[in-house]
């Protein structure tokens, strides 16, 4: 996990870092703020936390190499809590994975795990398109 | 509208610099009123995945960034908002150049905002991503305006 985290570029670029259990860590820093007022985490920075987690999941579940990484299909993210200024966590779990696709739930915590701030659910292709 | 054009952009783009995660991304805005908003980002290698592909997270914000903005470019002038879900589909990829994000505001009901963005290379056009979303709206007391009046919100559970 560490190793697939470290030759992502945007995973870098995130500052994310693997934890026990296949747990996604994002260190907090002040670029990652959406909106200044509140202060709150930009959406698209949870977003893409989840996605890298559900990612590197399906990677690992499956032993995929870093060559042909499984591409997004689609992602429907729900906003359940303000993302604070602090570090934040990810996990995901693989619901299905067939030949070609692979379901797959992820949620972010920052404090309390059962007090996720974001959870979605996604598909991944597992064949390399054309 | 009494400002032209490039003075509502003008504000806009000064909106969007007061977005850390926006700079980060380089994100410029290329139109913003009547409920929509354009926007584009440049494919850095910092954003790419091991491929040298543009990382579907960094798509997704731009996209995100793009359907808040044009809630917030909505005619009834909202204060804030914030996302509730968004919902995307990822139909090609895209290793080099602009993209180029188009969101509309098409409903605003109580203070729910309902928003579709549509993901294009700015080159050869072709379709990257569409999404969906709805969004919360915050409204300011009457006469009085300014970010400064947002409800600071208090974490639920």
């Amino acid at each position: 996990m560490q190793q697939i985290l470290k030759q992502l570029p945007y995973a870098r670029f995130l500052g994310l870092e693997g934890q026990d259990g296949g747990v996604i860590k994002l260190p907090y820093r002040g670029f990652l703020i959406g909106n200044p007022i509140l202060p709150a985490l930009h959406g698209g920075v949870t977003a893409s936390v989840l996605q890298i987690a559900a990612q590197i999941h399906v990677m690992d579940a499956l032993s995929i190499p870093l060559t042909t990484p499984p591409k997004l299909i689609d992602f429907t993210v729900d906003y359940l809590r303000r993302g604070l200024p602090e570090d934040g966590f990810a996990k995901a779990q693989m619901t299905r994975a067939g030949r070609r696709f692979a379901s797959v739930s992820v949620t972010m915590w920052q404090g309390d795990p059962d007090a996720p701030i974001a959870a979605a659910h996604g598909h991944f292709s597992l064949v390399t398109a054309p | 509208m009494p400002h032209d054009q490039s003075d509502i952009l003008h504000v806009a783009q000064s909106l969007i610099t007061q977005l850390p995660y926006a700079v980060a991304l380089q994100i410029n805005i290329v139109a913003f009123g009547s409920g929509a908003a354009a926007m584009k980002m440049r494919v850095l290698p910092d954003l790419c995945d091991a491929g040298g592909v543009l990382h579907e997270g960094a798509l997704t914000a731009l996209m995100d960034t793009c359907a808040g903005s044009a809630v917030m470019a909505h005619d009834s002038e909202p204060l804030a908002t914030v996302t509730l879900d968004l919902r995307l589909d990822l139909i090609s990829w895209i290793a080099k150049g602009t993209v180029l994000a188009k969101a509309e505001c098409y409903a605003i009901k109580g203070n729910v905002a309902f928003v579709t963005v549509v993901a294009t290379d700015q080159e050869t056009g072709a379709l990257l991503a569409k999404a969906s979303g709805s969004f919360t709206v915050e409204y300011g007391p009457e006469g009085k305006g300014g970010l400064e009046t947002v409800n600071l919100q208090t974490r639920q559970g």
